[in-house]
């Protein structure tokens, strides 16, 4: 995929900061469903990832801000825009023109070239000058590598390729806000880490809304995140600062084959990965406490926390 | 209007969008193979004794009766498929998650909804477009003249357009709340209630009424032949009226539907 740098550099250096501020956001779903409860967020200029497991409520949080769903009650506003339950069709019109949106399941019309279907969604997002809209279109195919099988219909693309084309169709209009959904879900190692680095291109002079319970897709991406656990958020700040929360709390204990880490029976452990290396294993744990190798021949060290580590301590301590 | 750097505009050209949503509607539909098995295999039915019913000597005693003949049985049966056909055109934005995509962007749910049916609507036509001038063709040779072809073209565009706009935006409205197998089904059945089913039986039927989307008044009202019947189709003139009345009434109800739809499109979006 080519440098994004010269396709797509976000908006003039004129346009105001883009920032999303939300407050006592909550949805509720029919049944009485409760997605997220009283989220209070804060999302400025840049990359920003949302963390959280399956079914926490981030799908929820981003078809809110991409206008699919309407928030039962709280306020939000979108580059100063109201986004609220009761705002105006007006308002969520203007916000539309500022977004990019790439859901977790792309829907696409596999019957159309990859060509015809970004030229059909250029049009649907109202750029008439035919030639401006062509050389959009052809310019975003070659960014996400995709000029040469341009013409082919996308039913025999392969998920990857769609996800490429996911993320030329969200790029058409040069949006302020970008909101990618699980955007790696599914890909292989090496056209994950094709992706990641297209989208840390393009949160220059924008949002981009990161969405993924991929914990290295945020570390490698992310200068500022939140995490989100049964609808509400847990944790927001620096990917440093959740770090820096789990400092102490993660350990290396070297155990002869066989031997198995003790916990007080009240989970107070967490095993975040265990290693054989023939006649040991080592276990990587999150405790608050130092945990007690079984035997004499046991190691414990106290080791730096990772993202993912930080990111388990965050979780354990929310339960 | 505001151009950003990249030349991009940020005003939504709600025009543009209608025709993005026209065109590419029309290529999908056209490309469908379905559309094109379903025209053949109506094929084998309307050319069936096509010699004996419009051809001469057994044939209607004029040729401009031969062509609306031709064209009153081509009425009859392709608005089935074409109804059919237009159907799953709306589920399908849900079946391939277009719509969640298509909801995130400024153009208005009524430009997509009615780019997406005139789109389909017309590439729908196509296919009997070419049947019926195969007929047609047919009909002029063996007469041997060419001067009917103005007429035969006219009774297209005021018999089998409306017919086809008519079921079309049924056809688009209906999937908005229903399951679209449901409502094929209950298509079908309307279908032959509302152009079939004799009057005189006794049951309730729209056949015979100014509603009858085949178009027997307009018919008869602005292609006047002048013969009572012929064989059962029944050129009797009827007042100019009565064909405007039958005209604006199928385009009246085309056009609620269409409104209807936009409206419970609208109305589901807000209640997510």
């Amino acid at each position: 995929m080519r440098n994004l740098q010269t396709v797509a550099p976000a908006t003039s250096a004129q346009t105001p900061p883009m920032t999303i501020s939300m407050s006592g956001l909550s949805k509720v779903y029919r049944g009485h469903i409760q997605a997220l409860r009283n989220v209070d967020l804060t999302i400025e200029q840049g990359m920003f990832g949302l963390l959280g497991p399956n079914g926490a409520g981030k799908t929820t949080l981003m078809r809110i801000l991409a206008g699919i769903l309407r928030p039962t009650s709280g306020t939000l506003t979108i580059a100063g825009i109201d986004a609220s339950r009761s705002s105006s069709d007006r308002n969520r019109t203007q916000i539309k023109r500022l977004l990019g949106y790439l859901p977790q399941e792309l829907g696409m019309y596999p019957d159309l070239s990859a060509r015809e279907f970004l030229d059909y969604i250029a049009l649907l997002k109202g750029m008439d000058n035919k030639q401006q809209r062509q050389a959009r279109v052809e310019q975003l195919l070659e960014t996400v590598a995709l000029s040469e099988v341009a013409n082919r219909k996308l039913k025999t693309y392969s998920g990857g390729m769609k996800r490429r084309v996911g993320i030329a169709q969200a790029l058409l209009n040069d949006p302020r806000l970008l909101i990618v959904d699980e955007p790696t879900a599914g890909l292989d190692p090496e056209e994950r880490i094709r992706f990641r680095n297209l989208l840390s291109e393009l949160g220059g002079n924008r949002i981009v809304l990161l969405s993924t319970h991929i914990v290295e897709d945020v570390a490698q991406t992310c200068q500022r995140l939140a995490v989100l656990a049964n609808g509400q958020v847990r944790f927001q700040g620096t990917l440093g600062e959740l770090v820096a929360a789990a400092q102490g709390k993660v350990w290396l204990l070297t155990l002869p084959a066989g031997g198995r880490p003790l916990g007080d029976g009240n989970g107070e452990l967490s095993v975040i990965a265990t290693q054989h290396l023939g006649a040991q294993v080592q276990y990587r744990v999150v405790s608050e406490r130092e945990p007690q190798a079984p035997t004499r021949d046991g190691q414990v060290a106290s080791i730096e926390p990772s993202l993912e580590d930080a990111y388990v301590y965050l979780m354990r301590e929310q339960r | 209007m505001h151009v950003n750097q990249l030349g991009i505009l940020n005003q939504t050209s709600q025009p543009a969008a209608f025709g993005g949503a026209f065109r590419y509607e029309f290529m999908m539909q056209l490309r469908r193979p379905a559309l094109w098995i379903g025209a053949l295999l109506l094929c084998p039915f309307l050319f069936n004794h096509f010699n004996a019913f419009y051809l001469p000597p057994n044939g209607p005693p004029t040729v401009e009766q031969s062509v609306t003949q031709w064209m009153s049985f081509n009425a009859l049966f392709y608005p089935i498929i074409a109804g059919l056909l237009i159907a799953d055109r709306y589920a399908r934005d849900r079946k391939t998650r277009t719509e969640e995509l298509f909801h995130t962007m400024p153009t208005t749910v009524g430009t997509r909804l009615f780019g997406k049916y005139l789109g389909s609507v017309l590439a729908t036509l196509v296919p009997l477009f070419l049947v019926y001038m195969v007929g047609v063709a047919l009909i002029l040779a063996n007469w041997h003249t060419i001067g009917v072809l103005p007429m035969a073209l006219a009774l297209f565009a005021a018999l089998m357009l409306p017919a086809v706009l008519f079921v079309g935006a049924f056809s688009i409205a209906c999937p908005t709340f229903m399951w679209t197998v449901l409502y094929q089904v209950l298509f079908v059945c309307y279908w032959f209630w509302g152009n079939f089913l004799n009057p005189k039986i006794g049951i309730p039927t729209l056949n015979g009424t100014l509603l009858t989307p085949s178009g027997v008044h307009i018919s008869r009202s602005f292609f006047p032949l002048g013969v009572p019947s012929y064989r059962g189709f029944s050129f009797a003139p009827e007042p100019l009226t009565n064909g405007f009345a039958s005209l604006g009434l199928l385009l009246g109800c085309a056009l609620i539907a269409l409104f209807a739809a936009w409206g419970i499109v609208r109305w589901q979006r807000d209640q997510a």
